[in-house]
């Protein structure tokens, strides 16, 4: 029997100390012999908070999710793991009453029966929150010791969050885990929880799920598996969403998040939870492979599984058949890769498939850990929520040269009256732009841009009176911008195309009578253009580029009704300021 | 005349005189863009018939001028005109305008270069003019008239007329020119007889020759003191010149040259070279009592 380590008695004597990670571990038997017993589990989340608890988001999720993994991966048959979302006491009472019967006969038959007990929710020193009403502890505890399983786990995820993580339970006092631990040891019992007494979890809006329950759920699909045995053990769970968990929470506002593992042991070796070898479709992420990796299910966005890779054995985990999108950090380039798990086969990553995202920045859905330095440009305490917004917006300017439309129904009326162009006709106009720019998704960016068109003037003499028509052309429009790497971290090519409203000015000056007269008017047309361009990437905030374009905008109109376009071909050299850490 | 139309006048010989220097184009016409207005008239221009309004053409603020009634005619006598012109014209005009453009040569009030502007609608036109033989003789000044005379919409934004080096085609043919003025053809006189080059009555010779015995020859012209230097004028050919046979009405340059020994209107033209004294230089012929 193993008993209580003596930090966890500790914490039941003084709620002080804790447990190290995985520091309780039964004795060795060899569990491929074994057979497996019957597992049976209650599952259940809760969203609503008590009176001064704010709602959660992903509790309830969190539960579907772990009931989706034991049943996939963990030997559990439908009928015999309950999902309870946001239920009342009595309710997992009385499912617990269910159950009850069920275990008493493999334990009179003399069979081994494991019970599973997850929450996920609100809970404080006392009771478990469930909405407006609680379930107390101690009649929790009461149940659960009267279970006649042969090994009983209880993961409990019982905390918080903030701004982008909120915080489950309003009471972080009570050593909540430890206390129930202590007095849930009649039989071979392990109670993990998400954090200590004294600190909260939290939840992750970029994950959209606890940080600790995503973490224990990617361990038990496979990146838990260290020894690579094809099982993944109560203990290894526990190690991997210890690290993970702590790593991920360590730069929030709320702070480090330590998950707790108390075992009351006895002959039951190391502790299967999940079988991914067992599996029908897997994902192999490549032994040299050293990388972040966040894998998401394609139609739904869902993460489901964000994990950093060291190079060693492959690594393996079991996900439901489908198609998903990885994304791949690694040496500073971020990949892009699309794969398609099919039941009864081992999809490998192959990064030679995947197409390349972004260089030198960060992609949505990333949780920046401590694995991971951050960026010294990235202020101390930045919610470390992958892409901020400030981070996907730039401002950019160019200055070039620009053709002038010379023939046109607009012009050669000009021509008619006796107008010639001032200057010759060759020679270009100034071109001035300043934008802004949004990151939309990789390889996609918005420009909003302000723009001069061309200018001209136009002069006539006759009679011995000259006069003088001058104009300017303005132009603002949206564009959307299509961009990839040819080099990364060096060069980017990229294509834009879009549409807005284009002005021009005109002044019209006569001299009748030796007099100067002088007319302005307004007009307006619509812009449509776009551009090829390169762009040199100094650094995360400033780069430069180099772009041909061309812009249509017939803003001017004669009293005859024609046109006059103001845009043109243009060639610019711009410079691009990032806000942020930048996008690319 | 209100200060702002004497204005515009004094305006319109300075612009005149700056015009006359190289860089003018060659425009031998004040205002060919219609700018110059004078209440509804235009200043530079002579409204002959009919009444005009100011319109805009390109530019709501680049004005031409639009020939309202039928008839609408407007004038001008220009300056320095040339050998060969090239006419040409910014306008708006219909079809059933009947718009024209005409030139005296000799500024007889009759026209002798009579062509219609063709329909355009802010189109321009442009015709080459060939002034007649011996323009110079005539003064360098011609008048050119615009004249619309159908129902339909004529708007005027420019009209030019340009002095050019080279002329292709024929040379225009004057018409109803008076006896005593010169000609090139007999088609060209008022009298249909062109002899020595001068419109007159009779030829010595041919078919134009005098009937009734009377020989065909010219008046002597005496010049206006004070000291006659003699003949240098072309003088016209009349049937018995100072034989007192000319009827009431019969051209004539002296006295007797009538039958009633009296010429009416007759104004030999002379001027006066220094010491060489003064010469006559152009007879209009009178007509006897």
């Amino acid at each position: 029997m193993t008993s209580f380590t003596k930090s966890a008695a500790s914490v039941v004597l003084g709620g002080t100390l804790s447990l190290a990670p995985g520091a309780a571990r039964a004795e060795p038997l060899p569990t491929s012999a074994a057979p497996h017993p019957h597992a049976y589990g209650i599952i259940v989340g809760s969203n609503a908070g008590g009176a001064g608890q704010q709602t959660l988001r992903y509790a309830e999720d969190d539960a579907a999710r772990v009931a989706a993994v034991l049943r996939d991966l963990g030997r559990f048959g439908t009928s015999d793991l309950r999902v309870l979302a946001h239920p009342d006491g009595a309710k997992i009472l009385a499912t617990l009453d269910e159950l009850a019967p069920k275990l008493k006969e493999h334990a009179d038959r003399g069979e081994q029966a494991t019970f599973f007990f997850y929450y996920s929710g609100h809970a404080k020193a006392s009771a478990l929150t469930l909405g407006d009403g609680e379930l107390p502890l101690a009649v929790l505890r009461d149940r659960l010791r009267q279970l006649p399983a042969t090994l009983t786990l209880v993961v409990l995820d019982a905390c918080q969050s903030g701004a982008f993580a909120r915080t489950k339970g309003a009471e972080p006092a009570a050593d909540f885990s430890f206390n129930s631990v202590a007095r849930l040891t009649t039989k071979g019992i392990a109670v993990m929880a998400s954090s200590t007494g004294q600190e909260l979890s939290q939840e992750s809006d970029a994950l959209k799920s606890s940080y600790f329950t995503h973490h224990l759920v990617v361990a038990l699909r496979g990146a838990g598996d260290q020894d690579g045995d094809g099982k993944v053990s109560l203990d290894e769970a526990y190690r991997y969403a210890y690290r993970r968990t702590l790593a991920a929470t360590a730069r929030t506002r709320v702070g480090m998040q330590h998950a707790t593992l108390e075992t009351d042991l006895s002959g039951q070796g190391d502790v299967p939870v999940t079988y991914p070898a067992e599996a029908g479709a897997r994902l192999e992420l490549p032994g040299p492979l050293d990388a972040r990796v966040l894998v998401q299910h394609h139609a739904s966005g869902s993460v489901v599984a964000e994990l950093v890779k060291a190079p060693g054995p492959p690594l393996r985990l079991a996900l439901p058949a489908g198609t998903y999108d990885a994304t791949v950090r690694a040496q500073g380039q971020i990949l892009a890769c699309s794969l398609t798990l099919s039941d009864g086969q081992l999809t490998a990553l192959e990064l030679g498939t995947c197409q390349i995202a972004a260089a030198n920045g960060l992609a949505k859905g990333f949780e920046d850990d401590a694995e991971t330095p951050p960026s010294p440009d990235v202020p101390e305490g930045t919610p470390p929520l992958g892409l901020r917004e400030i981070d996907r917006w730039a401002i950019e300017g160019s200055l070039g040269i620009m053709t002038r439309t010379t023939d046109d129904a607009y012009v050669r009326t000009l021509s008619t009256f006796d107008y010639e162009e001032k200057s010759p006709t060759l020679r270009p106009a100034g071109r001035a732009a300043l934008g802004v720019t949004r990151f939309l998704a990789p390889h996609l960016t918005l420009l909003v841009q302000g723009q001069t068109l061309t200018g001209d003037v136009y002069t006539r003499s006759v009679s011995g009176d000259s006069d003088e028509l001058t104009f300017q052309g303005f132009g603002a429009g949206a564009y959307l911008r299509a961009h990839t790497d040819v080099a990364p971290r060096l060069l980017q090519i990229y294509g834009q195309a879009g549409g807005g409203a284009s002005m021009a000015t005109t002044t019209l000056t006569t001299s009748a009578d030796k007099n100067p007269h002088k007319t302005s008017d307004v007009a307006w047309g619509y812009l449509l253009g776009g551009a090829v361009g390169v762009a040199v990437v100094a650094d995360s905030r400033v780069g430069a580029f180099a772009q041909a374009s061309y812009e249509r905008a017939p803003a001017m109109v004669n009293a005859f009704g024609e046109r006059h376009d103001v845009g043109g071909f243009a060639v610019s050299l711009g410079v691009r300021l990032n806000f942020g850490r930048g996008t690319r | 005349m209100s200060w702002k139309t004497l204005a515009a006048k004094v305006t319109l010989v300075g612009c005149a005189v700056a015009c006359m220097a190289p860089g003018c184009n060659g425009d031998v016409l004040n205002d060919s863009t219609f700018r110059l207005w004078c209440g509804d008239s235009l200043c530079a221009w002579n409204l002959d018939a009919g009444h005009v309004k100011q319109t805009s053409t390109w530019h709501a603020d680049d004005y031409g001028v639009e020939l309202l009634d039928t008839p609408t005619q407007i004038s001008q006598d220009t300056r320095e005109a040339s050998d060969c012109m090239e006419f040409s014209a910014v306008a708006d005009v219909d079809a059933a305008a009947g718009t024209r453009v005409q030139v005296d040569f000799n500024l007889d009030g009759v026209p002798d270069f009579d062509e219609a502007i063709a329909e355009t609608h802010w189109g321009r036109a442009r015709l080459l003019i060939h002034a007649p033989d011996h323009f110079n003789d005539y003064g360098d000044r011609v008048r050119v008239i615009l004249r619309k005379n159908g129902v339909g919409r004529a708007v005027l934004a420019e009209i030019r007329l340009q002095r050019v080096e080279t002329c292709t085609g024929g040379r225009t043919t004057l018409r109803h020119v008076a006896v005593g003025e010169s000609c090139v053809s007999p088609a060209e006189c008022e009298s249909s007889v062109c002899c020595g080059s001068i419109c007159s009555t009779c030829c010595a010779t041919g078919p134009n020759a005098c009937t009734g015995g009377d020989a065909c020859g010219r008046p002597r012209v005496v010049a206006p003191t004070p000291s006659p230097g003699g003949e240098l004028a072309a003088v016209p050919s009349l049937c018995g010149p100072g034989l007192s046979h000319g009827a009431a009405g019969a051209p004539c340059i002296n006295a007797n040259d009538c039958a009633s020994n009296a010429c009416e209107g007759a104004t030999p033209e002379s001027e006066c070279f220094g010491d060489a004294g003064c010469f006559v230089t152009k007879v209009h012929p009178g007509k006897c009592r």
